[in-house]
This record gives C-alpha cells, sequence and structure tokens, in this order.
C-alpha cells in the first residue's frame, strides 16, 4: 500500500516579492470576512510594510507570505476542548465550525499567529458569497484559519494561493514522496521552517532568499 | 453559641446598610445583564476590547483571579480539619462558601468570554482530554462540588436545628450525627486540599504549557499560581471575615485572623521568591528575546501592572503583616488584605496581556485584528488592549453575583464561630 | 527624414501605411497558431456557475488573461486563465479584486448634472435621455463657435479595449465629430529616446518579456517591477534562478532593489551620467563589440565637424550621391559607404578639406568627461561601483536593460533614453536572445504597433473625417491660449486628469474654467469627475464585450459576464447615443459583436486561422510568433538603417547628461524646496484605479509620505506625525512614514490617491508643468518640496 499523503508547501522566498497577491486571493477563495486574512505577507526588515532595515544606503530586506504552517504537531489542535481544530490522516489541519465555541485557546496556542477569530458578524464586500461555493461561510464566534484550500486539494488542485502567485515562488505537494516537486526543493535548495525550536514541525518550508551581494 | 449584643438601633442600622448593599449588586448585576444580553450576545464579542492579537482580556483575567481567590477557602477550612488546626474552625464556614463562590464565579465568567455561549454544552459532550481548559472543567466541576457538600456538611446541623429546608430533608441532630459530619467534612477536606492544589496548578497549565507564548511558558507558573493564589485567597477570606466580624454575623478572635495573616505573610514570600527566580532565569543570560519580553512588562508600557504588583500590592502589605503590631489590628489586616488583592489582579493583568501583546512572530503589517476601519489599516504589528464598558459592566456584575451570593449566604448560613484565645 | 513624434503617430494610426523603411514583423515567418484549447477553469465548475473569457486591462498594461466566474447572476470570482502561451499566464492582487470592483457602493449608478459651482460636490440625477440630449446640444453649440475641434476627447489608458478603451470608440466618434483627441505626454521621454537611436516603432523595440530568462545580467534601471510590471517578474527570477545576475539602479531601496546581486543608489535624475560613464569605461577598456558597433551602427560613419551632420559623398564629390561617408583605412580615404566594405571605427580625418571623425570617435570623445570620478560627482555612486556595473555589462552577456519610467520622468527623460539604447548598442546587446535594450514590453499588440493585425483603420477612421490629434501638453495650451486652436469642451473617458497631469491647481483654477462643458464617464466619482458639469456612469470590464491588445504578444477577448449594473453604459453604448443625436447614428448602430467581427476581418488573422469563433473558444491569441526578437536581422528603422546613436536630425546629436530642470541641488527651486519629490507606483493600485478598494485599503490604509529617519529627525517629524509636504505651486497634508529605504534628499508619495483620501490638498498640485519641446512629455519626479511638521 502506498504511503499516506502528508500535504505540504514550499515558498521560495528568492523569488516571492512580497507582492500580496496570495493574501488577496485567499481572501477571494475563501470569502474571508473584512477585517481578517488567513494568509499574510510580512517585511523582514524595517518597522513598517516593504520597508528595509539598516541605514542607507547599507540597507537589507526580504517577504515572509505567513498563513497556517499546518504542523505536524500542531499546538492548536491539543487545546482544542472539544476537538473543533483536528487534523485529517494527509496532515491538513482544520477547524469544523459547527463545533467551535469560540473560546480562542488555538489562537493563544499558535506561535505563528495564523489564526484569526470572527468577533462580531463577519462583513464581507460584496454582500453576498464570493470565491469558492464549496468554502462555507462561517459564523460569528468561531475561528478560522488557511485549509491549505482542502476543497481544492479533494479535487487533485493545488491551493488558490499557489496558482495564482505571479512569482511563481509557491508550490504543493506531498511531503512523503521523496520525489514530489516540494520534498526535492526543500532537500536541493535548503528549505527551512519558521520558529523550529518551538516543536510544532511545520510543513510549511521556506526557501532562503538569496542575493547576498554581487560576486 | 455565644450571641453578640446588639442593640436595636444598631440593627435597624445594619439591616437598612445591608439592604442598600444589596440593592447596590442587583443594580450592577442588572447593568451587567443588559451589557451581556443587550449587548455582547447580539453583537458578539466586538464590543470587548479584545482583537487577534490580545484574544484574551478582562474576562480571562478575572477567570484566574477567581479561581486564585478560591484558594483561601478550602486551604483554610481543610487546613483546619486536616492539619487539626483548631482555631481555625471558626472561619471554616466563611472560607468554604468562598471558595464556592468564587469558583462559581470564574466559572461564569469564563462563559461569558466564549464566543459561541450556545455551544457551551460542546464542553461535556465533545471533551478533549489532551486540552488545559477540560483538566480545568473538570477539576472546576469537582472543586464546585466538593466545596458545596463540604459546606453544607459543616452545616447540617444547624439547618435540621431550625428545620429549615436546606437540611435537605435530614433531622438528625444528636452528637452521633454531628460527629458522622465532623467525619465527613474532615473525609472531604482530605480530597479537597489536594483538589484546591490541582486547581491552581491546572489553571496555570492553561498558559504554562504554551510554548507559543514564552511570558507564560516556565515550569514555575504553576508553582507560582499556587502562591499567589493562596495570598489572594487568604486576603479574601481574612476580609471577609473582618467585614463579618465588624457586621456581628461572625464571631471569631482578631487572633486567629492575625494567625492567617501571619502565614499570609510567609506565603507573600514564597510567591516573591518564586516570582523572582522567573524573572533571574530571564534577565540573566542577557539574551535579546527574553529581555526584551522582560522588559516590556519591567520597564515598558506594562511597568505600571508590575510597580503595583511588587511596591504597593506586594512589599508594603507584606511590612504590615510582618510587623506584629499592625498585623494585630484590624485596620492594618483589612488594609494589607485589600492591597494584596490588587497586587494579585495587577500580577493576573500582568501574565495576560503581555502574553499577547508581543507575538512572536511580529512582523509589519502585523495581523489582521479583526476589525475594518476605513482610513485604518487592519492590521497591527503589537497588540493593545484596554477593556470596553461591555467587559467592565459584566465583570463587575459577575463580582456582584459573587457578593450577592456570600451576602446571602451569610444570611442563611450560621457562621457562629467559636472564640479562642490568641496563640501570640 | 525627421521623425516627429505626431508624424511617428500618424503613422501608427493609420492602417494603411506600413512604418517607412523595414518590416519589423517579418511576415513570411508567420507561425501557424496551435490551437489552443479551452482549459477547464481550476476553480469548482458548478453547474449553476457560468464562466466567461475576461481580460484585466488596466494601465499596468499587463493584460492578464482572466477566467471570470458568474453565479446566478452575479460575478462571483476572477482568476488566472490560460492563454496559449501559458508563460503569460497570470493575475495579480489587483486583478482579483473586480469582484469588489463591480458591486461597489460608491459605484456611480446613474447620470448626472452638476447644481451649484464645479467641484462643490451637488449633482441632480437626470436621465440618459436629458443627459445625452444636453451633451449633444452642447457639442453641437460649441462646435457652431468654435468649430469642431474645440470639443476635445481626451482618454487615457485606464482600458484599452478597441470598442472601451482609449483606442477604441472614443476616437472613432472624436474622428467622426472632427474633434480634438488627446493623447501621449505621458511616459514618452524614455520610448522617445529609444526611438531616436533604433527607430521605430517604439513598442516594438524590446524583446518580449518572456525572453529575459535569456539574460545573465538584466539591469532594472528606475523600475519600481515588483509593483508595476508585477507581471514580468517571474521571468527575472527565472533568470535568477538560472544563474543571472540582477542589478537594480534606483535612488530607492524598493524590493527590486532587495533581491538584486547589486543595488546603484543612484541620484535622482543623473541616471544618464551614470549610462554616459559606462560607456566611458566600456570604450576605454575596449570592452565595446566592435564588430557590433562596425556593422549595426552609425560609428564608422564621418561626421562633418562644420556642421554636425554626417558627411555625405555629395559634399565630396560633384553629383555626388547622399550616401554616408566611411574611411577606408586600406586605401587611406573616405569612401561611399558600403555594406560590403571594411572601414575604421574610430579617427579624426580631413575629406575633401572638410575636417571630419567618425561618429564612434564622437561618442568617445563625449564619454570622456564622464569618468568614473567625474560621474561620481554627478550621479553620487561610487567609481568603483560604475566600473563594476560597466564591466559586467559588456562582459556578463546576454544582458538586457530593463528600464522603468522613473528614468522618464525628468526634464530630459529622452536623453536617458538614447543613453541606454547607445550603451546596448555598444555593447551588441541588442537584437539577441536575453540581450535587449528595453526589457519587459516586446511585442506588444496594442495599437501602436504596425502589425496591421486588425481592421483597426476601418474602425477607428470610418470616413475621411479626422480629428486633430494633440499632445496632451498641446491640449492644455490650447485650452489656456487657443492655440493651434481653441478648445472650450472636453469629454474625459478612461481617465482622471486631475491625478494624472501636473500642476492640479493650475488645471483647475485656470484651465478648467476657460472650458464651457466638462462631461466625465466613469464609474467611480474620481478627482476629474468631481469637477465635471456632467457625470455619465460607465459599465466595468465585464458588463461589456471587447477585444483587448496589450503589451504582449497577446490579444485578448472581454466577454461580458454579467449585464450592465444600474443604469450604466458602456462606453460604445454612450457614443451611439451621441451618435444618433449628433447626425453621424449610422457609424454607431451596431452591436459590439458587429465591431469586433469588423475588427477581426482582415486577411491577416485569417491566415493565422483567428476568426470570432476561435477567439470565442479560447479567449486569447498569441499575435507574434515566439521568439520575439526585433533586430535580429540587425536592420533599423532609421534613416540610415542603422543604430543612430548619433542623429543629426536633432540639437543634442549624441546622448549627454543635462541635470534636471528642477530636482537638482543647483536649481534655483532647490534652495528653499531641498527635497526631491518622487510618486512611486505602488502594487495595492494601479495609477488611480482601485484606490477604493477595500481588500486592498485593509492593508495599504491611508495615504504616506516616505521620508528618510535622518530627514525626518532634522525636521522634528516622528513617525505617523501629520506633516505637509508644500512648494510654491501648492501642498498636500498626510501622515509621515519613516523608511530607511528613501534616499536623504529625497521623499515619496505613491500615487494613486483620491484627493478626498488626503488630508488636504493632494500630490498633483506639487507638480509643475513644464514642456521640454523636446520631448512633450510630463516630468513628474522633476519636482522639489519640503516638508513640515503641522
Amino acid at each position: 500500500m502506498a504511503m499516506a499523503k502528508r500535504y505540504g508547501m514550499v515558498i521560495d522566498l528568492g523569488r516571492c516579492v512580497g507582492c500580496q497577491t496570495c493574501a488577496v486571493q485567499c481572501k477571494l477563495e475563501n470569502n474571508v470576512p473584512l477585517g481578517l486574512a488567513w494568509n499574510r505577507v510580512l517585511t523582514m526588515g524595517g518597522s513598517h510594510l516593504d520597508t528595509p532595515k539598516g541605514t542607507y544606503p547599507a540597507l537589507s530586506m526580504y517577504h515572509v507570505p505567513l498563513a497556517c504552517q499546518q504542523c505536524e504537531n500542531p499546538a492548536c489542535v491539543k487545546v482544542c476542548p472539544v476537538g473543533a481544530t483536528f487534523q485529517r490522516p494527509d496532515g491538513i489541519v482544520l477547524v469544523d465550525w459547527d463545533l467551535c465555541i469560540g473560546c480562542r485557546y488555538c489562537i493563544a496556542a499558535c506561535p505563528y499567529g495564523a489564526r484569526v477569530f470572527n468577533w462580531g458578524d463577519p462583513k464581507h464586500i460584496p454582500d453576498f458569497p464570493v470565491g469558492s461555493p464549496d468554502v462555507p461561510t462561517r459564523p460569528r464566534g468561531v475561528v478560522e484559519k488557511c485549509t491549505f484550500c482542502v476543497h481544492r486539494v479533494d479535487k487533485g488542485l493545488e491551493p488558490a494561493c499557489v496558482a495564482s502567485c505571479p512569482a511563481r515562488a509557491r508550490f504543493f505537494g506531498d511531503l512523503n514522496d521523496p520525489e514530489s516537486q516540494v520534498s526535492k526543493l526543500i532537500m536541493e535548495k535548503g528549505g527551512y521552517q519558521l520558529l523550529p525550536e518551538i516543536g510544532t514541525d511545520p510543513r510549511v518550508y521556506y526557501l532562503p532568499a538569496r542575493r547576498k551581494g554581487y560576486t | 453559641m455565644k450571641e453578640s449584643g446588639k442593640t436595636e438601633g444598631k440593627i435597624s442600622h445594619i439591616i437598612s446598610l445591608s439592604n442598600a448593599w444589596l440593592a447596590l449588586l442587583v443594580v450592577v448585576m442588572g447593568v451587567g445583564a443588559w451589557a451581556y444580553f443587550g449587548f455582547q450576545l447580539t453583537t458578539g464579542l466586538i464590543v470587548t476590547g479584545m482583537r487577534n492579537i490580545v484574544v484574551w482580556g478582562l474576562y480571562i483575567i478575572t477567570f484566574i483571579f477567581f479561581i486564585g481567590l478560591s484558594a483561601g477557602g478550602l486551604i483554610i477550612s481543610s487546613s483546619s480539619y486536616v492539619f487539626g488546626a483548631e482555631r481555625w474552625k471558626s472561619i471554616s464556614r466563611v472560607a468554604t462558601l468562598l471558595a464556592f463562590v468564587t469558583v462559581a464565579v470564574a466559572a461564569g465568567t469564563i462563559v461569558a468570554d466564549l464566543g459561541r455561549p450556545d455551544r457551551v454544552l460542546n464542553l461535556f459532550l465533545h471533551p478533549q482530554l489532551d486540552s488545559p481548559f477540560i483538566w480545568d472543567l473538570i477539576i472546576i466541576t469537582s472543586y464546585l462540588v466538593i466545596s458545596l457538600a463540604d459546606l453544607w456538611f459543616m452545616c447540617r446541623a444547624d439547618f435540621a436545628r431550625k428545620g429549615s429546608i436546606l437540611a435537605l430533608g435530614t433531622k438528625d441532630v444528636s452528637d452521633q450525627a454531628v460527629a458522622r459530619d465532623k467525619k465527613v467534612v474532615k473525609a472531604i477536606s482530605f480530597v479537597a486540599l489536594p483538589t484546591a492544589i490541582m486547581l491552581h496548578s491546572v489553571t496555570a497549565w492553561i498558559f504554562g504549557l504554551q510554548m507559543a507564548r514564552p511570558w507564560w511558558n516556565t515550569a514555575i507558573l504553576a508553582p507560582v499560581f499556587l502562591a499567589s493564589a493562596m495570598v489572594s485567597g487568604l486576603a479574601l477570606v481574612i476580609l471577609t471575615a473582618l467585614i463579618a466580624k465588624r457586621r456581628r454575623i461572625l464571631d471569631v478572635d482578631l487572633g486567629v485572623l492575625s494567625d492567617i495573616g501571619k502565614l499570609l505573610a510567609v506565603v507573600v514570600l514564597v510567591d516573591f521568591f518564586l516570582k523572582f527566580a522567573e524573572i533571574l532565569t530571564m534577565f540573566w543570560p542577557s539574551a535579546e528575546a527574553e529581555l526584551s519580553q522582560l522588559f516590556l512588562v519591567v520597564t515598558g508600557p506594562f511597568s505600571p501592572l508590575f510597580l503595583i504588583e511588587w511596591t504597593i500590592g506586594g512589599i508594603v502589605p507584606f511590612l504590615i503583616l510582618a510587623y506584629p503590631r499592625t498585623r494585630r489590628t484590624a485596620l492594618g489586616l483589612a488594609v494589607a488584605s485589600i492591597l494584596l488583592i490588587v497586587g494579585v489582579f495587577a500580577y493576573r493583568v500582568e501574565l495576560i496581556v503581555p502574553g499577547f501583546a508581543a507575538p512572536l512572530l511580529s512582523l509589519p503589517p502585523g495581523q489582521a485584528l479583526g476589525q475594518y476601519i476605513p482610513g485604518m489599516s487592519s492590521y497591527a504589528v503589537t497588540g493593545n488592549y484596554s477593556p470596553t464598558w461591555v467587559e467592565y459592566s459584566v465583570t463587575a456584575a459577575m463580582i456582584a453575583l459573587g457578593a450577592f451570593i456570600v451576602t446571602i449566604g451569610a444570611k442563611i448560613i450560621p457562621f457562629g464561630g467559636h472564640s479562642t484565645t490568641t496563640t501570640e | 527624414m525627421k521623425v516627429t513624434r505626431r508624424h511617428f503617430l500618424a503613422l501608427a494610426a493609420s492602417a494603411a501605411t506600413v512604418a517607412a523603411a523595414v518590416p519589423i514583423f517579418d511576415e513570411a515567418n508567420a507561425f501557424p497558431i496551435p490551437p489552443a484549447t479551452f482549459q477547464t477553469s481550476p476553480l469548482v465548475q458548478q453547474s449553476t456557475e457560468k464562466i466567461v473569457h475576461g481580460a484585466c486591462a488596466p494601465n499596468c498594461w499587463s493584460g492578464c488573461k482572466l477566467l471570470v466566474h458568474v453565479r446566478d447572476g452575479k460575478l462571483v470570482a476572477t482568476e488566472r486563465g490560460p492563454l496559449p502561451d501559458s508563460r503569460y499566464d497570470r493575475i495579480c492582487l489587483r486583478g482579483l479584486t473586480h469582484v469588489e470592483r463591480v458591486y461597489h457602493p460608491d459605484r456611480l449608478k446613474y447620470p448626472m448634472k452638476r447644481v451649484g459651482p464645479r467641484g462643490e460636490g451637488k449633482w441632480e440625477r437626470i436621465s440618459w435621455d436629458e443627459a445625452i440630449n444636453t451633451i449633444a446640444s452642447k457639442f453641437t453649440e460649441i462646435k457652431e463657435k468654435y468649430g469642431s475641434s474645440a470639443v476635445a476627447f481626451l482618454p487615457q489608458s485606464g482600458y484599452y479595449g478597441y470598442l472601451n478603451g482609449c483606442y477604441g470608440s472614443i476616437l472613432r466618434f472624436a474622428n467622426l465629430f472632427g474633434g480634438t483627441f488627446g493623447e501621449g505626454a505621458l511616459d514618452s521621454a524614455m520610448p522617445l529616446g529609444m526611438l531616436q537611436v533604433l527607430g521605430g516603432p517604439s513598442s516594438r523595440q524590446g524583446n518580449e518579456a518572456a525572453d529575459l530568462v535569456n539574460a545573465r545580467l538584466i539591469i532594472l534601471w528606475g523600475s519600481n517591477i515588483t509593483e508595476s510590471n508585477l507581471q514580468n517578474w517571474h521571468f527575472v527570477a527565472d533568470a535568477l534562478d538560472d544563474g543571472a545576475k540582477l542589478v537594480t539602479v534606483d535612488p530607492r531601496y524598493t524590493i527590486a532593489a532587495s533581491k538584486s546581486d547589486l543595488w546603484v543608489p543612484v541620484r535622482p535624475g543623473s541616471d544618464a551620467a551614470l549610462a554616459l560613464s559606462m560607456m566611458n569605461v566600456i570604450i576605454e577598456e575596449s570592452l565595446h563589440d566592435a564588430a557590433f558597433v562596425l556593422n549595426r551602427t552609425v560609428g564608422p560613419f564621418l561626421v562633418r565637424g562644420d556642421t554636425q551632420l554626417f558627411l555625405r559623398e555629395k559634399d565630396v564629390k560633384e553629383n555626388g550621391s547622399n550616401k554616408y561617408m566611411v574611411w577606408d583605412g586600406s586605401a587611406n580615404a573616405a569612401v561611399p559607404f558600403d555594406a560590403s566594405g571594411s572601414s575604421a571605427l574610430t579617427g579624426s580625418y580631413t575629406v575633401a578639406g572638410i575636417q571630419c571623425k567618425t561618429a564612434f570617435q564622437l561618442l568617445w570623445d563625449s564619454a570622456k568627461q564622464y569618468s568614473p570620478e567625474n560621474a561620481a560627482k554627478i550621479t553620487d555612486v561610487k567609481p568603483e561601483t560604475i566600473r563594476l556595473l560597466a564591466r559586467e555589462y559588456a562582459n556578463r552577456k546576454p544582458a538586457t536593460i530593463y528600464w522603468g519610467f522613473g528614468v522618464d520622468r525628468y526634464y530630459h527623460g529622452e536623453l536617458t533614453g538614447r543613453a541606454i539604447a547607445t550603451l546596448a548598442a555598444l555593447t551588441g546587446n541588442i537584437g539577441k536572445p536575453g540581450a535587449t535594450p528595453w526589457g519587459g514590453f516586446g511585442g506588444a499588440t496594442f495599437i501602436s504597433s504596425p502589425l496591421n493585425l486588425f481592421q483597426t483603420g476601418a474602425w477607428l477612421y470610418p470616413t475621411k473625417s479626422r480629428a486633430s490629434q494633440l499632445n496632451n501638453l498641446v491640449v492644455f495650451d490650447a485650452i489656456e491660449k487657443g492655440e493651434p486652436h481653441p478648445i472650450k469642451a472636453a469629454y474625459m473617458a478612461n481617465s482622471n486628469y486631475l491625478t494624472t497631469f501636473p500642476n492640479r491647481n493650475k488645471i483647475v483654477n485656470e484651465l478648467f474654467p476657460k472650458l464651457e462643458y466638462i462631461v466625465v464617464a466613469d464609474f467611480s466619482m474620481t478627482d476629474t469627475a468631481e469637477q465635471a458639469d456632467m457625470v455619465l456612469p460607465t459599465t466595468t470590464w465585464f458588463e461589456s464585450d471587447d477585444i483587448v491588445p496589450t503589451m504582449h504578444p497577446h490579444v485578448l477577448l472581454q466577454q461580458r459576464a454579467i449585464e450592465p449594473l444600474y443604469e450604466c453604459k458602456s462606453d460604445l453604448a454612450i457614443f451611439s447615443l451621441l451618435a444618433a443625436k449628433l447626425g453621424f447614428g449610422e457609424y454607431f448602430n451596431q452591436q459590439p459583436e458587429d465591431y469586433i467581427r469588423l475588427i477581426l476581418d482582415s486577411q491577416k488573422l485569417r491566415d493565422m486561422g483567428v476568426t470570432y469563433e476561435t477567439l470565442k473558444r479560447d479567449g486569447a491569441f498569441r499575435a507574434i510568433p515566439a521568439p520575439y526578437i526585433p533586430f535580429a536581422d540587425g536592420k533599423f528603422n532609421t534613416p540610415s538603417g542603422r543604430i543612430e546613436f548619433y542623429n543629426e536630425s536633432l540639437g543634442e546629436k549624441m546622448p549627454v547628461f543635462l541635470p534636471p530642470i528642477e530636482a537638482w541641488p543647483d536649481s534655483p527651486l532647490a534652495k528653499k524646496y531641498p527635497l526631491v519629490c518622487s510618486q512611486g507606483r505602488k502594487k495595492f493600485g494601479v495609477q488611480s484605479q482601485y484606490f477604493n478598494i477595500q481588500w486592498l485599503r485593509e492593508i495599504d490604509s491611508f495615504p504616506f509620505v516616505d521620508m528618510n529617519p535622518s530627514d525626518a529627525k532634522s525636521r522634528g517629524i516622528a513617525d505617523g506625525d501629520v506633516v505637509e509636504v508644500f512648494n510654491d505651486r501648492g501642498s498636500v497634508r498626510l501622515k509621515a512614514r519613516l523608511s530607511n529605504g528613501l534616499r536623504p534628499g529625497m521623499i515619496n508619495i505613491s500615487k494613486g490617491w483620491a484627493r478626498k483620501q488626503m488630508i488636504a490638498g493632494t500630490l498633483q498640485e506639487l507638480i509643475f508643468d513644464y514642456k521640454n519641446p523636446d520631448n512633450m512629455n510630463c516630468a513628474f519626479f522633476d519636482t522639489m518640496v519640503e516638508v513640515k511638521k503641522v
């Protein structure tokens, strides 16, 4: 029997230019309400978006798209008192929006700030459901987060952010398959995890932002 | 039982004060109910000051604070039976009532914090045993049952003598029955003491096991919770006993309270020591991450809380309690208790909010806060929190509810008490 | 033949004429388009869901193919669509927000006429009948008083579909009416410069974007590619993954700079000096491609020292021809240029008593003053960096220069274009895979290409009647002074003149008052619409059919996805109504589909197998064979047929450095206003489009001015303070944002915010409407300001 799939993602920070397309695509695909974001693109540099650190002209900056890291050892699953947050056999961590009691313990437990909460009634613009019809709209009072576009993955498609990245910097596949593109990229280009010392063992890997100077 | 002598005038004076007090509590509860049912339940938690960075605020702070306040109760009452500290039996009923009420208030406040209170039954239908919340649920439930049972068995004979329905149909007030009651109470105490200790540890573990929050993630958090729980709990017992004594519904010797005060001073020292150990461990290695987290609290925007916790909420009441001259006065005990309660509350706030305010990954533009206001970014890199009127009202209502139950309880439960000589 | 801009435009616009000497499009090799099958949408196909072809076509010129999802009659998603050449599949954050755009609550819903003074914001809703009647009678009145050219039709590149875009029904209408058609004056200095060296047409001077992956060195020069040309970034990333090096030349530390191996923080406006210094190093160190210069440029042609014109045979011989003269070393004489002979590349010679030098010698002599040490003083770039850059460009081949309009926006912008084209010529980085002086936009199918694929002639010029096509800066002159003819009314569509053009206060306070009637057709209340007399609600792109050419080798089909919302009408529909009232309704009485068929009715398209039916099936076709690499045949559309880095028809015959007119340390205004005001493009909008899209505003929420912390500190400005940016012309109030990526002495305010989003004033108040007759382009960044805390 073939080994079970463990889906993972690779984001090449050398190609990523922080354009926020993946953030907006996620918003559309999953009908994410105003004020919330499942996917954000952060700037590693100065104190504002797209500003570098250092003193002109000795500067550096790169961008880090961040959503749920779909950890192998998810902290959020362990703390959920009602099991609304759970992990599928293929590794994808999901929230059951019918069970969630809105205690926000999972938000406290997540080291990546990947989860968001519907503090009030979700507000959308436009005010009718957009994006994929397979993503349920969530009510007030529950937590939500990136699902690895499970509604697409289950149909053999890539997550929406991977499909639309203009820099073609995102990759998705089966980490259990050593021949998959994601596995190879991690091995060959030095894929790393965020906050590995926490021990959540994320299945989102990053390739280094290269460009170290003229040689 | 020694009856306290009261003049007619004083009684009428007391009764009208008591009614005014109850009326005030009812008003506060009414405002809180209006805030909760009229606003929070209809609009959602967006009426609070919490957003996606600081996701827990006044409600959770109140929750752990009240859990902490319960420590005094069962520890006093069970110690008096387990360790035979006879002189404390005089306040064991007050203490046990406080234990029950504070935990009940805590449990109620937690429900107020839920995004989907309509699904609270899911906690009982789909409990996940990995979750420290569920451990807390179990232990809180146990604690409520134990403390209620404890109190009942303490009072059963008195209820039966009066023919009150609170006797639950029992009528036997013979010496054997009373002795049996005492045996049950003693047996319960053996269970209650470890339960109380577990209650605070488990509550600490909700936070202390989270690797995502370095401010919380330390093994010493459970001992610290235990110590500060005892500080606030014992202080509450002393304060309540003083009030009850003043109102002449409890007859307890000041010496007894002063003894508890001495214990309290020792516990304060233990609490200081544990906290100091944690601070030193964060400070000495001079590692940037830990230092910045520490200084966020010690010198940064949260430093007022830190100062309150250690100075007027810590050292000052400690000194009051350490010096016999001040400790042996009602005023001294009252002031010290109030200050310690304030200090522990400050510690609770200082624990929760900074734990969220500086997330591990705080890069611009930050986290999407959960509310879109045109012209402003939906994002923030660090968290801000200040409670709204809804949170204050609901919290005040929960506290008022607790005070209300204690006040009513004081009317229907014969506190009595045996006065003994001081041991000093 | 002097190639002026107007002449060039007339060439481009007239379908019948093929541009001068040599066709760029090699018809002999027209490739058979492989049938592109319409792939199933990756988004879930629901039985209640309809998917149509679409195009996202705002002024980024990216022309991304969309698949548009409609559910229950409502637009629910736009997603990246597949193109026949899938390398060009892409979409960006803005193209994903059309769902919000179409249903935005601020959309204009019905025609409105102004009540109260202009700009007050008081409107009265009227019917379409009344609107059309009013406009028609006003235009007729003005035509009778001042002539038909007194009505100006002023589109911009807000949309470029052939029916509803800037070179669409508005031009057809303007021609039939005989009005004025405003164009240009934007982003036109650099293309002009390239054109003056390489010959036209400008839209075909670069290799196509997909060719970027072949480059070993890419120099991003004044290009904020990751925000303004996001669509091309992945090609650059592919090249980098393949071992290419990336250089960014930009005063600001942009995201592109953060991805580069080398960032050259050049002084704003000094780019030509940098290029010339590179030339200096390349020639001095003999790194130039001598064979290429000899055979493909005017390098060996002799230039007369007395007239600065090329020496012609008839200058030295009776009844001589007009041929150029070169020096034959073996014969030790000047001979008429003959492609097969050998000639000297350098040297001074006396020919029939006339002192001559080869054009290359002149270039070398001129470059001598731009030694790296001298250039360092001008450009503020270290000499060793200039040397490194020059050597890399000459050695690491093939090399692409990908310039952006950052360098276009100074008074002498075209000189930079000429310098860059000359650099490419010197090193032979033209006409080869991976080598081009204008990366990223080659193979454009847009109107100004001579592809002549379409019957745009028949569509845009249905009769002999012609509009007066004027440069927009001339349009402003005409409004102000009546030269070359008066302009008394304006009809604006797909444009937002007040956020686009400089000197807003002058336009609003002096020019608009001279216009008796202003109509703006748009789907939001823009800055310009606020000043109109009549506002007409147009449909968004998804509510009408169109054909969309763009700046890459495809042409896209825009299918109507939903019915027009509210009372909105497409630009074509509006012009149809107006035409009927104005007496030429017969040219506007058909359906969009009919006009699309008209446009597609060409033998060339039929030969390629492209029909409306195939277009409806595939949604797009690739119009130009791959790979598109112009000048591969070594032929240039110049008078000499060669690269004219020495252009005898111009005042400055060779590229030189002239400082910006205002944005230079020793300019008169710089004493009072010491900060250069750049207005970079941001990814959260395209020009002023998307300004009110909340999905984007959540992240990019309010206007701010980026300042270097040292500049801010010396002015007592802290991060987040409200400040006023001002100069003699106007001011704008907004928040300050400190960024170390800003060059000290320079600030940046992103273009695109509406005036009502600012705290007070607006960006375009600060910019002066300089008119350089040499390029007739707006010099936006040639602006100095001061900033103070309020």
